[in-house]
């Protein structure tokens, strides 16, 4: 342990123990809850990672100890505004830290309350045989051997975990066909069964609508748009985002695909996901024409009219029907297009009027609040920085911002390599940043529960004179954080205070992607950010295609930024 | 035809072990579905050499 340093009114300390171990998310509940000891200014308990042993830097912590901790060292930083309260806290935390112990496997029990029996996993699959799917959040490296036992006990499961390699993926997902099992995943994040969301999901209305998705937070703003518009989904099946590449070969979209097909009480698919390998796309696309029952909606992110294997029409628009199967099957490029084709066609089978007015802008509208953005910025702000936390929005902005050209654009998980960022923690010009991604989740719980880097982040962008514009996903419902918006206004607000103090205008645009039921309360969200001066835009699209039109050289052509990524049938406008 | 076991997943009610992360429990559990928790540790990690040492001898 090092000796309490004094620093401007404040103490900090930092103790590094070795070999010593704990889940991220156990280490960010630790840590809040030492936060609200009185008197403590800052507590960061993390495991000693690279990305982390930097944010603890960034949080004004001495380098000396944190640089010589490894990856397997738990680091406890701690910031007090006396030292005999700094002294006092230590032995507190060792005490949680061995009460959080436990080796081995521990168990709740399904009256869900707790236990502190133990068992082993193979005797609780023997003694309960009505288990009919795992949620498996484990490290990687661990997955294949425990989805192969499950795969033995004819358990479906839903994989979270990521750094499952490709290898391990395909023989996996083979193995479970031949004995009858569903995976979801390696890095499934959103699953909806039943109406009951498995991992992040929201509480959204069951309905006739079906997903099969690629793209965990692409399920959860397809299903929570659609909730919006009042259309339920009963079920979302994620794939994860390797099942539709050439090497998996989309044996599992495919298979889901088929389980929905049986389904009576379904009547729209949609397919959510990046452009598939074009035999997964080709697959998917015979399938419905030649032996579907339902309608569809294939809703391929970024996907371009003039490489589509299939034969579609000419129009322009950013959704397009195949010309022989024109009433059954739509395609679709960004998510928001997706769920106006989706309401279009529940519209047709109900023969009622579609309900989408609660998540469309009018072209006019979005122009006007553009202009006056850009009417706001001095000349030297020019670029734009998106800070997500879900991994679909970060792809759905770059397809679009690169669609409305607007350059240069760069990212940490870009479109092309040209556009790959050289350090994802240091944006240039245009930056999207997908915060979910690898270099900032290791040893960290993912963005969507801990805001810790995209606060500081917030900090840093709106220091930068060049900046116009900060984009901003909030992601709402189960398995988030429980306040997403609230943990990170007060950088918002201090965001703006800091640029207007310099005589300038920062922008920041939201999109909060959740509905009225979710815990965290969606129109509260709203008002907060709303208070604080962020314009918030009802989907992702919209909020990308109003960024673009704040640092667009020229000033955007709206009608076509809509017939291109929005669709074009509401009240009027593009018709 | 899908195996008549996948079609039943989408017509019964849930029944969850959830193996890993405690806050997916708790998302299931106020959803009010049937969820166990196995709180996973990782086991010892052996690198490929052991791996292929202890093949060997075992």
């Amino acid at each position: 342990m090092g000796k309490p340093i004094p620093s401007a009114d404040t103490y900090h300390n930092v103790l590094v123990k070795h070999n010593y171990y704990r889940d991220s998310l156990e280490l960010l509940r630790l840590s809040d809850e030492i936060k609200r000891y009185p008197g403590i200014m800052e507590a960061s308990l993390v495991m000693g990672t690279k990305t982390n042993k930097e944010i603890l830097i960034k949080l004004g912590f001495p380098t000396g100890h944190i640089a010589k901790a490894e990856s397997s060292d738990m680091i406890i930083a701690l910031r007090a505004k006396d030292e005999a309260l700094l002294l006092s806290t230590i032995p507190k935390i060792e005490v949680i830290l061995r009460g959080t112990g436990a080796g081995g496997e521990q168990t709740q029990d399904l009256d869900h309350s707790s236990t502190n029996d133990r068992h082993d996993l193979e005797s609780m699959l023997s003694s309960d045989k009505e288990i009919n799917i795992a949620l498996i959040s484990v490290p990687g490296e661990h997955v294949k051997g425990l989805s192969f036992k499950l795969i033995d006990e004819g358990i479906h499961q839903q994989i979270f975990s990521d750094h499952v390699t490709m290898d391990d993926e395909l023989e996996i997902k083979r193995y479970a066909l031949k004995n009858h099992v569903l995976i979801l995943g390696p890095g499934a994040g959103t699953s909806i069964i039943n109406g009951k969301g498995i991992g992040f999901s929201n509480a959204v209305t069951t309905g006739p609508v079906a997903i099969v998705a690629a793209a965990g937070t692409g399920l959860q703003e397809v299903s929570t748009l659609l909730d919006h518009c009042g259309i339920g989904v009963r079920h979302g099946l994620g794939v994860g985002g390797n099942d539709p590449k050439e090497k998996i070969g989309g044996l599992m979209m495919s298979e889901a695909f088929k389980m929905l097909e049986e389904c009576e009480d379904i009547d729209v698919i949609n397919i959510v996901s990046k452009p598939p390998a074009a035999s997964v796309k080709q697959n998917i696309i015979d399938h419905a024409a030649k032996y579907g029952r339902k309608k569809y909606v294939m809703t391929f992110i970024g996907s371009n009219a003039s490489t589509e294997k299939i034969k579609v029409n000419k129009v322009r628009s950013s959704t397009r029907r195949l010309p022989r199967h024109s009433n059954k099957i739509t395609i679709a490029n960004t998510l928001t297009s997706s769920v106006f084709a989706t309401a279009k066609h529940i519209a047709n089978l109900n023969k009622s009027e579609s309900s989408t007015d609660p998540i469309y802008v009018k072209i006019e509208d979005l122009k006007r609040i553009v202009m006056a953005e850009r009417k706001r910025l001095r000349n030297e702000q020019k670029y734009l920085r998106a800070l997500y936390t879900g991994g679909t929005f970060a792809y759905e902005s770059q397809v679009i911002l690169n669609g409305l050209a607007i350059r240069p654009l760069y990212s940490n998980a870009p479109l092309n390599k040209a556009q790959l960022l050289q350090e994802a923690t240091r944006s240039f010009k245009n930056s999207v940043i997908d915060l979910g991604e690898e270099e900032f989740t290791k040893g960290r719980a993912h963005p969507m529960i801990d805001p810790t880097i995209r606060k500081l982040r917030i900090n840093e962008e709106a220091s930068y004179d060049d900046v116009a514009v900060i984009v901003l996903d909030f992601v709402l419902g189960y398995g988030s954080n429980p306040d997403p918006v609230g943990s990170v206004i007060d950088e918002i607000r201090n965001a703006k205070l800091l640029a207007s103090e310099a005589k300038r205008h920062l922008s920041v645009l939201a999109h909060v992607c959740g509905t009225r039921r979710d815990p965290q309360g969606y129109d509260r969200s709203l008002t907060i950010l709303k208070d604080a001066g962020v314009l918030v835009l009802p989907t992702n699209a919209f909020a990308a295609i109003a960024a673009a039109g704040i640092v667009a050289k020229r000033p955007l052509d709206f009608r076509e930024a809509y017939s291109l990524f929005i669709g074009g049938t509401h009240q009027g406008e593009l018709t | 035809m899908t195996n008549t076991k996948k079609k039943l997943l989408l017509d019964s009610d849930l029944r969850v072990i959830n193996i890993g992360m405690n806050i997916f429990y708790d998302a299931l559990k106020v959803q009010n579905v049937k969820v166990i928790q196995v709180d996973w540790k990782p086991g010892p990690v052996l690198d490929k050499l052991s791996e292929e040492i202890l093949s060997k001898i075992m």
